[in-house]
This record gives structure tokens, sequence and C-alpha cells, in this order.
């Protein structure tokens, strides 16, 4: 099984469009076949399902960057109990916004997050490639030996920012009226004062976004976040597509 | 090696026991390691608790490890041994001298091959009560005739066709162990049971006779298979017990509970006035025998009453789930528990249903559970595990086990 950690509902709005577009459907949590105790009232996992041969595919919203670190701890951490190979998540995608960090610090991050004991994994926080880790089981003797696949993606791919920033540049780079929208939406949003609405610059962020995507799709306007999002054809937006080409490696062939 | 005179009639030899042992109280059993028994090479089961269930796919070895907790109770009891070990897969009936020597061979791991024509199987244990684990040493040697089951025995033998080494006889296909008949005894190896520093000696025959041997078991113990509840004389004794431990009112009451029809539990003799019978009264006045009823009822009354029947002792109970409806299974397993701990049984059982586990765990731990947070966690669930090349347990107590459900799902039965 495969599970990817996001930050939040953006991202995994964004992966579960993509999923789509490799032929997985949502699954209700309750044909899941395991169990991830997700606490948080933030925190929310989404199922998805191709074919019985296909592996599941979980998204785990894990509220924020700093809960990654417990969130793959708790699956490793499920890994290590769980006695049906199958049912053990051997390739574990972490999500998550660049911002300001350089690649040392996310590997500082990574290194500072609990991990199960005897887990090793070279260069566990290295954005972009495949890491590949092993640890063994617990409550079992004599342990069994556990491997897998960790891939970390921070967005955008090779610039500071984050999801909203990216999507935005990734529109403008399409095309000159494209661009003209964005940037045009960047500026009202900028001209706003910061109260009431626009308090942290996240928010300003993600409201640039959703003018953009109000002007590009205005049939949507009403619609939720999420529509809107995955009204847009991202698959043939060329910089988005290129930072979700993992889908490639998990998923195979593309039926 | 010196040739046996195949036709030489020999007697049982009956071996005079050194010593008894005595039974004695030793406690539960703590750990247990198997070494060359059946499907083991070698096996640890460590922090044994007083349920102790065990999961696996098939052929994984649940089975064997219930027989080999029995073989080691059992000590130098060889009848016990002989009848409810290795031959109690065929319930106790054999073809014939070879199917009861190839039952023999396979009490010992295939891949151990004899020493000097020695199979041997060794089973220590501590337990609550000894400071020493106790050490069973079994060791069977077996004579000419059975050599053609094992090629590793007869490659170097040159000898008489194999209808020839043994006794001519008529066939005697089905015929019971118990019963032996005029099948002319026929010598076909030696036992050397050792437990600790105290070894006897018997001759091997077929049909098995060992003569009068009268040797304490370590332990008591009790196997229930699936269809030991559809024995009446054991529900006599066990409707005796009950009512001479002034048990019967609260047993009828749990019954009642969750098989509302029934009224009374009651032993009425037959018309000749000899035997007896257990019957049940209903609600509406009938009184019927317990035989008549389904599995669910007859085998609550069956394992929980064997529990105040056979106290202080070793229940070996195969798919403890087996027959009771889903609605009947947390009572059932709270009653299990509360009769464990009152009557110091200890119970090694194995199973296939999660959902008997989970009504089980979640009766003991969940909310307004038997076991609160301060008691001392008796249960262990054991999963067999045959995925790589060794078989590897998964050990859990019932209150991880009860958390590993309810928050991950996993599925213990692997």
């Amino acid at each position: 099984m495969i599970i990817i950690l996001c930050e939040g509902t953006t991202d995994a709005i964004l992966i579960g469009y993509f999923l789509t577009k490799y032929n997985y459907a949502y699954s209700k949590e309750k044909d899941s076949p395991v169990k991830i105790p997700t606490p948080k009232r933030n925190e929310e996992i989404n199922w998805y399902k191709k074919t019985d041969s296909d592996p599941w595919i979980a998204i785990w919203t894990v509220g924020g960057f700093d809960r990654l670190g417990n969130g793959l701890f708790k699956i490793l951490s499920r890994n290590q109990i769980e006695r049906n190979k199958s049912r053990r998540f051997t390739r574990i995608i972490l999500f998550c916004d660049r911002d300001q960090r350089s690649e040392q610090e996310f590997q500082d991050l990574a290194a500072s997050w609990e991990k199960p004991p005897e887990f090793e994994c070279e260069k566990m926080a290295a954005t972009g490639s495949w890491s590949k880790y092993k640890m063994t089981s617990i409550n079992r003797t004599p342990a069994e030996e556990m491997s897998g696949e960790l891939l970390f993606v921070a967005i955008p791919p090779d610039a500071k920012g984050n999801l909203e920033t990216f999507l935005l540049e990734a529109l403008a780079n399409e095309n000159e009226n494209d661009r003209h929208i964005v940037e045009m939406s960047k500026k009202y949003i900028n001209e706003i004062p910061d109260t009431p609405y626009l308090t942290k610059n996240r928010f300003r962020e993600k409201a640039q976004l959703g003018v953009a995507l109000s002007t590009f799709s205005p049939d949507w306007v009403f619609s939720e976040t999420d529509k809107r999002l995955t009204n847009v054809d991202w698959k043939n937006v060329s910089d988005v597509n290129s930072v979700f080409h993992f889908f490639d490696d998990i998923i195979p062939a593309n039926k | 090696m010196t040739k046996k005179n195949p036709r030489k009639k020999k007697q049982p030899k009956k071996s005079a026991p050194t010593k008894n042992n005595t039974a004695g109280d030793n406690g539960m059993y703590q750990s247990i390691s198997i070494e060359n028994f059946k499907c083991f090479k070698r096996i640890d089961l460590k922090n044994l608790g007083l349920i102790n269930i065990f999961f696996g796919p098939n052929n994984s070895g649940k089975t064997s490890v219930l027989e080999a907790v029995f073989a080691h109770a059992a000590g130098a009891n060889i009848y016990a041994f002989d009848g409810q070990v290795f031959n109690k897969r065929k319930n106790n009936i054999t073809s014939g001298l070879y199917d009861y020597g190839e039952n023999i061979f396979n009490m010992f791991n295939v891949f151990n091959n004899p020493v000097d024509g020695k199979y041997q199987f060794k089973i220590s244990a501590k337990l609550e009560n000894n400071t020493k684990k106790q050490i069973l040493l079994n060791t069977f040697t077996p004579d000419y005739v059975l050599y053609d089951l094992k090629t590793e025995l007869s490659k170097n033998i040159v000898g008489p066709a194999p209808e020839q080494k043994f006794i001519p006889g008529p066939n005697y296909p089905g015929q019971p162990l118990s019963h032996p008949g005029i099948v002319p005894p026929q010598k076909i190896g030696a036992w050397e049971i050792k437990v600790n520093d105290k070894t006897d000696r018997y001759d091997a025959y077929f049909p098995p006779n060992y003569g009068n041997v009268n040797r304490n078991p370590l332990k008591m113990v009790y196997v229930t298979d699936i269809l030991s509840h559809r024995d009446t004389i054991s529900e006599v004794k066990i409707y005796g017990q009950l009512k001479r431990s002034n048990l019967i009112g609260e047993f009828t009451s749990e019954l009642t509970k969750y098989f509302q029809e029934i009224r009374e539990i009651d032993l009425i003799p037959r018309p000749d006035g000899i035997a007896s019978s257990v019957y049940i009264g209903l609600d509406n006045e009938k009184k019927l025998p317990l035989s008549s009823f389904g599995d669910g009822l007859r085998r609550w009354f069956h394992v929980l009453g064997n529990f105040v029947l056979y106290k202080n002792a070793i229940h070996c109970i195969e798919e403890i789930d087996a027959t009771f409806h889903p609605e009947v299974q947390a009572p059932f397993a709270k009653r299990l528990y509360h009769y464990s701990k009152e009557f110091k049984n200890q119970i090694f059982a194995t199973s296939h249903s999660i959902e008997f586990v989970d009504s089980f765990l979640k009766s003991l731990f969940g909310p307004n559970g038997a076991i609160t947070d301060s008691d001392e966690d008796p249960i262990r669930i054991f999963t067999l595990d045959r995925s790589t090349d060794d078989i590897g347990i998964w050990a859990l107590s019932g209150r991880e086990a009860y958390d590993q459900r309810t928050q991950y799902n996993i599925d213990l039965r692997k």
C-alpha cells in the first residue's frame, strides 16, 4: 500500500485530482483495508482504489508541516506491527511546502523526528528522490526485517514558496493571458489591507490563487474551493505535471 | 546392527516405574520451549498468561503447540501421551502397524534426522511454583519393523520384504487403539521418557500396551476439541461437579441469560435406574436431554463445566470460538476469564475467528470491561507466522491486542 502525507486540504485536493487522472477512484473509509488513528480535528484520511490488483493509496492530511513527522512515525509504527505484508505501507510520500527551508533544513528537521527503534534511512529528507528505509518488526520473535521507500516532495521543487504560489506561477507560465490574470489577481489582493481578512501572508497567497481560479472558471465561482481547484486541467499545466511525475513510479501503467 | 527375529513373540514389557512423580501444585506455565516437535525446529513461548490464544493460518502449528503443552504436562504418563498426542488426530483409530508407526514418527520434526537411529524431541517449561525448568525429553528408537517408513533408517538395511517383518495377521482397518482385540502385539521400538533427572523406558508395541504404568503428570491437563462437547458421559461428570461445588444455580442463571428458553439443568435417571442423563428444563415445563440441544449450548456447558470439574489444570481448547453465535461470544469470553481465575485454570486455545477475539478483548478491556487498567493483564495473543524461513511468533498482551485491533485494525490472524 502507498500513503501520501500532506500538510493541508489544498494539497490533498490536488493529489486526489492527479490520482483520478491515473484512474484511481475515491473510496469510502469504511472500505479501506486498514485503520490509521487520526485523532486531531484537522486531520483526514482519504482512500483511493483502482483495481483489486493495484495498491490502495491513502492521502493523509496531517494538518501542517509540524505534524508530518508524527504522521510518518505512526505509519512506520503501524507497519512494524502489521503481520500481513500486503497491508503495510511500503511507499510513503511526504508532500509539503518548501517555504523558506533549505535542503539542509529539511534534513535537520527530519533527523529530529521520532522514529521507530532500529529505523535506518539514508538521505531521508532528500527532496525529489526515493530513499530506501529499513527497520524491524516489533512483537515478533524472531524480528522480521521490513523495508520500503520514502519520497520527500517539497513544493515548489526548485524555489522557495508553497503550493499556492507554485500553482499561481505554474498557471502564469502557461501563456501570456494566464500570466496577466495571475499578475492582476496578485495585485488586487496585495492592495487589500491586512485586516480584517488577510491577517497572514499565507491567507493572502491563498486568496490570490482563489481570485485567479475564479477568473479562469467564472461558472464555478460559487463552488467550493476543491471544485474550483479541480476544474483546472492541471495535468496539462506542465510545471504542475512535472511535480507529480512520482505517480509514474507508484502507478506504473496509466491504464 | 543386530537384526531382531521378527517372528519371535514378545509380551509387552511391564515397566516398573522407578518412582512416582507428584503432580503437586506446579502452578501455571510461564514459558515453554519446544524443540524438534512436529513442525517446530524450535519455538519459544515466553511470558505466558492465564489465557493464551493462538492464531495463525492453517498448518502453522497452532494445534501442535497445544499438543506440546499436553505432552509436557503429561510428563512420563505415557498412556496419556499416546492417546492424546500422537493418535488423537486420527481419533485413536489406526489402519495398522505402519499407520501407527507413522503417527509416532510424525511427532518429531521432519527436518530432524535421527541420531544413532533415535528420534527425539524436547519440551522444557518454567512453571510458576518451580524454581527450575521442567524438562521433558522424549526419545523413540524404532525397531527394524518400522524402517521402511523412513528412508533415512532403511538405506543401509538389507532385510526381508516388509510384509515378512512383522507377524502376519488379518488387516484391521479402523481398529480402535483402545480396544486392541485379537491383534497379536508386535514390538515396534522403544520409548525413553526423561522428566528432569528421572528416566522411564517402555517397549513400544502395536497395538500399544505399556504395561501397568502409574506415573503422575507434571500438571493436570484437559483437551477440548471441537467435538468434545458431544460426549454425554462428561456431561454427567460435569453436572455432578457443578452440583458438588454448589455452582449449578450460578451456572444455570448464566446460561439463562443467553439461552433464554432454559429454566433449569437437571440429572434424570433413565427408567432402568442405572444411568442418568443431563436434561434441560424449559420454560414450557418440558425437559429435553442436553444432547438434543445445539452445539453452542452444549459447548458452553462442556467448556465452562470442565473448568469446574478440572480445577488447577491446564485446558487446551481447540477452536475456542467454534459453535458460538456472535451474541454469545462476549459473555462466554467473560465467563471463561472469571472461571479461569476462580478455579486457577490456565488456557491454551486456538482460534481462527477475529470476531471472537474482538468480542473477547472488548469484554475484558473495552468500556466496562472485566479487567481494569490497574489489573495485571492475564491475556496473551500469539500469532504463528510462517511467512519467513523460520516460524515466527507475534506475541501481544491482551491490552496490546485490544489497542492494535481498535486503533489500527491489525488482523491478528496473520
